[in-house]
């Protein structure tokens, strides 16, 4: 077991590599002088030049600028922002739980709909019901992310002012960051009426973010049990005298719930790197509106050390993914 | 046969598949019967419809199957009557079943000690310890050497014979009165065959149960069945003990099955006697006899009308399908084509 | 005597008539590609449709709303936005933009991920090692964020977001040309070509791409669903088509400030582009069931 993830993670340094290749020489093709990209756009003396040329080491060889920024990344140094002059990595620290309990809350969300409907509609194949939920998850992943929130916000925010729109918390509430989660924050900072705020502005982006996972999973689950309905051991079971519910729950979700755990993981990957449509509609303070503005404001250390960091999640995140698939498929097991 | 040893009478059984294409008939009128430590062999070829009659016994037949007719007679009840609760009382407890390829037919998920326990919690509402401890004792019943490794393990970790041999004890658990054996030895080595049909043979013999067993392999059939049903195209076209089986069947087709039978052929050098053509396609309707394109006998009355299964001795005990059953131990009048 | 049909009595169809007869019963699949063809048609020939030029100014009638809602302005069926365009005509405009870039993006996605992926099946070794790491990488950074980056690099504008989108939706078909090429290679009928001389890009085509053409198809609907949410996403952000180009996802992010009191300019545009994505899912999957032999329905 400890071998298999050692090599997993022999097999990932490469690609990691590519990563910090890749971004390395992204501001490189920026068009534009890159000392002039580091240190902002707002005019710079010709002291401030010298010094950054110096520091940078912009005229020595390329691969001694890339080991030299590979070094730098490895030590935890991602540049420093242009436009608050804070280190990336604080940012991103900062920034990151909160992306990160929208993505949780969401998946949870997609979860807890998904595995259902889509064995109901396996188990009710061909009836109402099954092309209802098929429908219904079709018309999910079909839609624009953003426009579907906008006509959430529409709905609920506009028309029927239910939700808020923006933030994680009404300006009223002073809460102390202890976790970054505000849910958690609300409840530590033992105020009620905060904590209840704080769901009702998770709920729209939640619910948005969860969109597109849930018609996944949905299909997903959906297809997997109707593969393993049709294999002979749920008629073993069946022979047995289980009961349909039993047969359905214990002997064919457990088989038919291991390639879905996959694409949960997958989604999980994509939801806490791809929240940028969301994030800036709702004026979520996370790090997907982060690296936006960034771009938008051509803030490119920024934008190298965000990619960078969401790449290295997500690889993280796939990893992990994997190694939970090989402990829960039993098949994978050694042979006796 | 005392009739109340009788534990299942089957009559007039008929199952159809519903296909976009229209419905075709998988067996038609089938009716058997089995008494209490008797052993009755269904034999045919893939599509004959062995399979699906012991599928429509247990009530397993799902979309697009669907009993037409028929009743199945376990212990005073039709099965097919019941209610699918009042069915499930009985699966796995009094009648049981065992399949084809048993390693696909366990469950990968779960242990094979925890599949057995299943059926033991279920039907005999045991406690944990005391379905692993009858667990085990099952698991050595059925000759597995190494119990406790055999319960830990996966479907996927043990042999095909090893499961076999599980499947085995969790269809005798909970001392079943009927165990249904479809094609159990068909996907194993010919050394575990012998071990599995002596295994099965020994069971029976302690536990007194009936058992229905499923094969296209007619050799197998004298090691363990006491009388025999040939299937064709869904139909049953003979019906008789061992003995008279193979001293002299009745019906063109058992005939030509014997004859096909490797260790039938005692001349060196001798061909190896096969029955021309193919069966009848699922779902292709046939007028007359269903065997009658491919018979080496009968005449133009086989094409027009399909015989019936009718009683070749007075004492009912030997049923033939046939316009001109062959007289034991010579040939027909109808003469040759 | 025997119960065999002659030979001769069986019509044989080929594989890819086979295949559109499958297609054909999928009612669903096909209402999807009549949705298409029509919307096609509709971009096509725009010029002829649309009752106005997309970005002529009626500065009369500022958000007038649709036929169906009080206060509707005759001319203008799906009402006005800001600016006193006409909104079905900046819609059907739009449809040129997005169906074009889609068709754009996929064949050059699949002729380059095709090439690269075959090279990466057929030559093994380091350069398979290579190319899967760069895929790899690629799909190590999620799409949008990907498309996002290339776009902030290259400038924002229309062109360049394709461009982006093409370079986003690649590794996939590279993997699946890679992995169909490693499985047909050892097959009889590919060394049967290859004891007949054919070598190099003429056995990819003329021997290779014939058979394992069906993942690519499949995988082309999909991507171009993908390549349509992906350039209006751009559109959006005010990365990709930039105003008053009316792309549909562009006409998004400007019409968002009018949400309360013009909401049609919102739901309009958004629609449309369900409804395009929808009509090609729909495609995609009716062509995925036809084209798999494994899928049983």
């Amino acid at each position: 077991m400890p071998q298999l993830l050692l090599r997993r993670l022999l097999l990932v340094i490469p690609t990691f590599i590519g990563i910090v290749a890749l971004t390395f020489f992204l501001i490189r093709l920026a068009p534009g002088d890159p000392i002039l990209l580091i240190a902002g756009e707002h005019g710079v003396s010709a002291e401030r030049y010298a010094e950054l040329q110096q520091q940078l080491g912009f005229d020595r060889p390329i691969f001694i600028q890339f080991a030299d920024y590979l070094w730098q990344v490895l030590n935890g140094n991602l540049g420093i922002s242009v436009v608050t002059q804070t280190p990336v990595l604080e940012e991103f620290g900062k920034l990151f739980p909160a992306t990160l309990e929208l993505a949780i809350l969401a998946i949870i969300l997609a979860v807890v709909i998904a595995i259902p409907a889509g064995v109901l509609a396996a188990v009710k194949r061909n009836t109402l019901i099954d092309h209802s939920i098929t429908a219904i998850s079709l018309v999910g992943y079909s839609m624009p992310i953003f426009w579907w929130a906008l006509l959430l916000i529409l709905l609920f925010s506009v028309n029927l002012g239910w939700m808020p729109v923006a933030g994680r918390l009404n300006f009223i509430y002073d809460i102390d960051s202890v976790t970054g989660f505000m849910l958690i924050d609300t409840l530590i900072a033992g105020d009620r009426e905060a904590f209840i705020d704080a769901l009702y502005h998770l709920t729209l982006p939640a619910v948005v973010l969860a969109t597109i996972p849930l018609a996944v999973i949905t299909r997903m689950t959906r297809s997997s049990m109707l593969e393993v309905l049709k294999q002979d051991y749920i008629r073993t079971a069946r022979a047995k005298g289980m009961s349909e519910s039993s047969v359905i729950f214990k002997h064919a979700l457990r088989n038919a719930l291991i390639p879905v755990i996959t694409v949960i993981g997958l989604q999980t990957s994509i939801l806490m790197t791809g929240a940028i449509l969301t994030e800036t509609i709702f004026s979520w303070p996370g790090i997907g509106k982060w690296l936006l503005e960034a771009v938008y404001r051509r803030d490119y250390p920024v934008v190298q050390g965000g990619v960078l960091l969401i790449a290295g999640l997500v690889i993280l995140v796939n990893m992990a993914v994997d190694v939970l698939y090989l402990v829960i498929n039993p098949s994978l097991r050694q042979q006796k | 046969m005392a009739d109340q040893d009788c534990l299942l009478a089957v009559e007039g059984l008929s199952v159809d598949f519903e296909t976009r294409s229209g419905s075709h008939t998988a067996i038609e009128s089938v009716c058997l019967d089995v008494h209490a430590g008797e052993t009755v062999a269904i034999v045919g070829e893939s599509g004959s419809g062995k399979s699906v009659t012991s599928l429509a016994i247990m009530g397993l037949i799902r979309k697009p199957g669907v009993i037409r007719s028929g009743k199945v007679n376990f212990n005073g009840m039709d099965l097919l009557a019941l209610s699918s609760y009042q069915r499930r009382q009985y699966l796995g407890r009094d009648i049981t079943m065992i399949f084809q390829e048993p390693t696909v037919s366990l469950n990968p998920s779960y242990t094979v000690g925890y599949q057995i326990s299943e059926v033991l919690k279920l039907h005999l509402k045991m406690k944990r310890t005391e379905c692993r401890k009858r667990a085990l004792k099952l698991l050595h019943e059925v000759g597995i050497s190494d119990p406790l490794t055999c319960f830990k393990s996966y479907p996927h970790q043990l042999s095909g014979g090893m499961n076999q041999r599980v499947m085995i004890a969790m269809a005798i658990s909970c001392k079943p009165s009927l165990l249904i054996a479809d094609e159990p030895t068909t996907a194993l080595d010919v050394t575990v065959q012998a071990q599995i049909l002596a295994l099965l043979r020994q069971l029976q013999k302690n536990n007194g149960m009936g058992m229905i067993f499923i094969t296209h392999d007619l050799s197998l059939v004298p090691d363990i069945a006491h009388r025999v049903l040939v299937m064709y195209a869904g139909q049953i076209v003979e019906s008789c003990s061992i003995d008279d089986l193979f001293t002299g069947p009745l019906h063109p087709y058992t005939e030509a099955l014997l004859k096909s039978l490797p260790a039938h052929h005692h001349k060196k050098g001798e061909r190896l006697s096969t029955i021309t053509g193919t069966p009848p396609r699922a779902g292709e309707t046939i007028t007359g006899c269903h065997f009658h394109a491919r018979c080496s006998y009968g005449s133009e009355r086989c094409k027009e009308s399909a015989p019936e299964l009718i009683a070749a001795l007075p004492d009912e005990s030997r049923l033939v399908r046939c316009f001109y059953p062959l007289a034991a131990n010579s040939k027909t009048s109808a003469g040759r084509r | 005597m025997s119960n065999a049909t002659s030979v001769e009595d069986v019509d044989e169809l080929t594989p890819w008539q086979e295949n559109w007869y499958k297609l054909r019963a999928n009612k669903i699949a096909i209402a999807g590609l009549i949705v298409l063809m029509m919307l096609i048609t509709s971009a096509i020939f725009a010029p002829l449709i649309a009752s106005h030029a997309p970005n002529e100014q009626f500065t009369d009638t500022l958000l007038a709303p649709p036929f169906w809602s009080e206060g509707s302005k005759a001319g203008f069926v799906l009402g006005t936005d800001d600016l006193g365009r006409d909104m079905l005509s900046r819609l059907l405009y739009g449809a040129r933009y997005s169906l074009f870039l889609g068709f754009a993006i996929v064949l050059i996605s699949l002729v380059t991920g095709v090439a690269i992926g075959a090279l990466a099946g057929m030559k093994r070794g380091i350069t398979e090692t290579v190319i899967l790491r760069l895929m790899d990488i690629m799909l190590a950074i999620p799409a949008i964020l990907l498309a996002i980056v290339i776009v902030a690099i290259l400038g924002a504008s229309l062109v360049n977001a394709a461009m982006a989108v093409s370079i986003v939706l690649l590794p996939h078909f590279v993997r699946i040309t890679r992995a169909a090429v490693i499985s047909e290679i050892n097959k009889d009928y590919v060394l049967a070509s290859r004891l007949d001389g054919t070598r190099g890009w003429k056995l990819l085509f003329r021997t290779l791409l014939p058979n394992i053409s069906a993942p690519l198809i499949v995988q082309a609907t999909l991507s171009f669903s993908n390549a349509i949410l992906d350039i209006a996403a751009l559109g959006f952000l005010g990365l990709g088509a930039q105003p008053p180009t009316p792309e549909w996802g562009t006409l998004l992010s400007t019409s968002r400030e009018f949400i309360e009191t013009a909401p049609w300019t919102v739901t309009l545009p958004g629609l449309a582009i369900l409804i395009t994505v929808l009509a090609s899912n729909l495609l995609g999957d009716g062509l995925r069931d036809a084209l798999d032999p494994r899928i049983d329905r």
